[in-house]
């Protein structure tokens, strides 16, 4: 076989490894995050299909799957019928740049543990994730429906105001680590964690993380008590599940990105493999997420943009010269 | 040149999930401000006051359960205090000590559906659930007491249908003992809390002279700086015997409400422990008196019971020809019955004061110039059920 | 395959797939329109007519996401060779920064930036 081919069958088993990875935690996310809030609430949670509820999340898949689906009379259905794949194609594909491990060399061929190894990859993720939005938008303004619209104009702008803070906080380890490539961010990291260098910017990345998903305290756009479920009120069936799909692969992917570039990625202690390094610290992100959700209450939608244009985006901007300095004089707490 | 805008119309309920029940409010929102808003209430009316008209007066009492379904406990004695006071009678002591402890517990049992509500449309979904866990102790109470969960149907004209069970008093005592914990718990989680407070805090105000213009009663009424409480007020069924406080806060914000209604849970509390220490003994209902059926025991056995059972249960009891307006404290607010009498074993009129429809109607002075999520924040601080409003 | 080659693979990829899922459900699902199913959600009131007044603050806040976001793309070159370019390269980029800064400052003063 060509060198082409076997590179291609790499790609293709990688991509769908990585579908099944998203799907599989997609699925028993619900599931984790029913069962701990749920214990968190001295309730339960799913107990009832399978062992300890662990049928859940199939049957609930298989429900969106034969649900009926309805559109609105009046909905654009161009607009209305791509939404939610747009949101959920854009999620996936910035997932599709996380580096799972350090490159691995199998049968003498060089193979990165990312489905597609992109030198400025960190860009590239940053691109995708603001275009998920895009299919937030689509929603809302497609039903031509008044909650919907009024929860998509909250999205684009929490999401734009939340981005620029994300984008400008991660740009703290990359000037340390002088490399846009999530390989070499890691590695650079190889003596300290970057969130021992930089625990303003993490503090940033941290609350911009939570605004960028919409989760608790900042699950505007979809706050289900005020607007309903916001963007997605008119949505049934399968299309309704791909928004929570594409959600969850967002929380994902920055919970990976969090990883990444502050806690060392796969790095640590040799008696677990890579791999389980970067799993186990993302847990804890993800436990992150589901424990705030148990214990705020949610921010008022200006009260959102004042914390994210008043407070974060000053002390970021900041914080990029003072790493911009101490890199140029060698600080004591810089190597 | 000019652009011409409209601002945008839309339907918060009657199908929504923070308007508590079918409240319909239709804001006109100028982005996501609130330019006006106006309540529409209505949809769950089922005419009690013309349907007490036609029945007796002790028949009525099952009815009043359905008004404010979250302290029906409250609405029994009420309605029950309204119609001693209209027949001159009283109920015996340990009748009205047990009215006292059962409507304390109906008040914080409310307040813990308020609170529950309240945090779960800001977005704090786990007070919700600790709420209703401490809500369970009081229904349980209440379902040895009376044998319902949530229609008690428990007061009587002229005291109580049956003496507390065995077992009571212990079980309430038990209650008492971890409440003020768990009350703790709930400010510990929010009280303080940074994004509660920001929610909360100078949202839909209401000032003293608003709050009195308006007609409110209750903890908005005092959340707003007026100490005004029926019991201190006009007290019923002994309440001037009892040590407790009447909090209010100078406010007049959500915040302020939230206040005054997690201190009276705290009053409520002290309430009921002195009554439970100075429990009095004796009968539960009125002996002997022309407005109460005998014992059962009685009417088995005794003829003129008998007698005088059927005459009440069929033609009603002879009341005095008059008017009367009574009230009490709800958790709600102040819940009055307006009785019209000719005489007869019907009432004539029945005109129900339902604390919720009036402070529903405050409402959009409270709401103009904030911002659409705060809607819900002051709908859960009036804290209304639609039993009550729509009667 | 070059990187992106590869990115427009799995675009069509995530695309055919997840509108296959869409597609799939829609002829799986059971289907029983009728006036009121197919009506916008209003709360389960008659629609009301009105208009849609957008607030100026979001045009104001497209202008400065503009402004903040293009910045950062001029800070990424000299992040990536902050250690290259030196001394020199950080007072360039400390003056860009701090001009930018000022700007903010400007809008801060104004009152742009603020919900109220």
């Amino acid at each position: 076989m060509s060198d082409a081919v076997i590179g291609a069958l790499i790609f293709l088993v990688k991509f769908f490894l990585l579908f099944a990875i998203i799907s599989v935690f997609v699925l028993y996310a619900t599931w984790y995050e029913r069962k701990v809030i749920g214990h968190m609430q001295q309730r339960i949670g799913p107990k009832r299909v399978g062992w300890h509820g662990l049928l859940q999340p199939v049957a609930d898949m298989i429900k969106a799957f034969f649900k009926e689906d309805s559109i609105p009379r009046d909905a654009d259905k161009l607009f209305f019928w791509s939404a939610p794949v747009i949101g959920t194609v854009f999620a996936m594909m910035a997932a599709l740049a996380i580096p799972f491990g350090p490159p691995l060399v199998l049968f003498g061929r060089h193979i990165t543990l990312d489905v597609v190894h992109l030198p400025s990859g960190i860009l590239y993720m940053l691109a995708m994730l603001s275009l998920v939005s895009f299919g937030v938008i689509f929603a809302g303004l497609s039903t031509k429906s008044k909650y919907p619209i009024i929860g998509a104009q909250r999205e684009v702008a929490q999401v734009i105001s939340y981005e620029l803070i994300l984008a400008t906080a991660l740009l703290n380890p990359v000037i340390m680590a002088g490399s846009l490539d999530l390989t070499k961010i890691v590695d650079a990291q190889s003596h300290l964690w970057f969130i021992f260098y930089q625990p303003v910017a993490f503090v940033c990345f941290l609350i911009s993380m939570f605004a960028v998903s919409a989760r608790v305290p900042f699950d505007l756009p979809e706050a289900e008590n005020e607007l309903v479920a916001g963007f997605m009120t008119e949505f049934t069936g399968m299309k309704f599940s791909l928004f929570y799909f594409a959600q969850y692969v967002v929380i994902f992917t920055v919970s990976m990105l969090a990883v990444i570039f502050f806690f060392g990625g796969w790095l640590g202690p040799s008696f677990l493999p890579p791999v389980a390094w970067l799993f186990i610290k993302w847990a804890f992100f993800i436990f992150l997420y589901t424990w705030s959700w148990g214990t705020f209450p949610r921010y008022r939608y200006d009260q959102l943009m004042n914390i994210s244009w008043l407070i974060l985006l000053p002390i970021v901007i900041i914080n990029i010269l003072w790493t911009g300095f101490a890199i140029q004089f060698g600080l004591p707490y810089l190597h | 040149m000019s652009v011409e805008t409209r601002e945008m119309l839309i339907n918060m309920g009657p199908q929504h999930p923070s308007t508590h029940g079918v409240l319909r409010i239709i804001l006109k929102l100028d982005g996501e401000r609130i330019a006006g808003s106006e309540p529409e209430v209505g949809y769950l009316h089922r005419g009690f006051e013309k349907l007490a008209e036609n029945m007796l007066y002790q028949q009525f009492i099952p009815y009043t359960d359905r008004l404010d379904y979250l302290a029906s406990m409250n609405n029994n004695q009420s309605y029950v205090v309204a119609v001693e006071r209209l027949l001159g009678i009283k109920a015996p002591p340990r009748a009205q000590a047990i009215r006292v402890i059962m409507s304390e517990l109906g008040r914080i049992a409310s307040h813990l559906v308020w609170l529950a509500t309240h945090a779960l449309d800001i977005g704090a979904m786990t007070v919700f659930l600790y709420c209703f866990r401490e809500r369970e102790a009081i229904i349980d109470l209440f379902e040895a007491a009376a044998g319902n969960r949530l229609n008690y149907n428990y007061a009587r004209i002229g005291g109580v249908a049956f003496d507390l069970p065995k077992g009571f008093k212990e079980n309430l005592q038990k209650f008492l003992d971890i409440f003020p914990e768990k009350l703790d718990e709930y400010h510990r989680l929010l009280t303080k809390n940074r994004i509660w407070l920001s929610r909360t805090k100078g949202i839909g105000i209401l000032t003293k002279e608003q709050a009195i213009n308006w007609g409110t009663s209750g903890p908005v009424l005092r959340g707003s700086g007026v100490e005004w409480d029926i019991r201190k007020a006009f007290p019923y069924d002994g309440y001037e015997n009892y040590d407790f406080d009447v909090p209010t806060n100078q406010t007049g914000d959500v915040y302020g409400r939230y206040l005054v209604r997690m201190e009276e849970m705290r009053q409520s509390r002290r309430i009921i422990q002195q009554a439970i220490e100075h429990l009095p003994d004796g009968p539960v209902i009125l002996q002997d008196s022309p407005y109460v059926s005998p014992s059962k025991e009685k009417i088995m056995t005794e003829n003129f019971s008998l007698m005088k059972h059927m005459v009440l249960t069929i033609k009603g009891m002879r009341t005095p020809v008059a008017t009367l307006y009574s009230a009490t404290e709800n958790p709600k607010g102040e819940l009055g019955f307006y009785i019209v009498s000719d005489g007869s074993g019907k009432p004539y009129k029945l005109k129900i004061r339902a604390p919720s429809f009036i402070n529903i109607s405050a409402m959009p002075t409270m709401l103009k110039g904030n911002y659409v999520a705060d809607v819900i924040a002051v709908i859960g601080s009036l804290d209304f059920v639609f039993g009550e409003c729509d009667r | 395959m070059s990187g992106y080659g590869e990115v427009m693979v799995a675009f069509i990829l995530f695309s055919v797939i997840f509108a296959g899922m869409v597609i799939m459900s829609r002829m799986l699902a059971p289907k029983n329109p009728y006036k009121e199913k197919l009506d916008l959600y209003e709360c389960g009131s008659p629609i009301l007519q009105g208009g849609y007044k957008m607030d100026i603050k979001y045009y104001l806040l497209a202008i400065m996401f503009t402004l903040f976001d293009i910045e950062i793309l001029f800070v990424v070159p000299w992040s990536v060779y902050a250690r290259g370019l030196g001394i020199i390269g950080f007072i360039e980029v400390s003056v860009f920064i701090i001009l930018l800064f000022a700007g903010y400052i400007y809008a801060y003063v104004k009152g742009a930036l603020k919900w109220q």
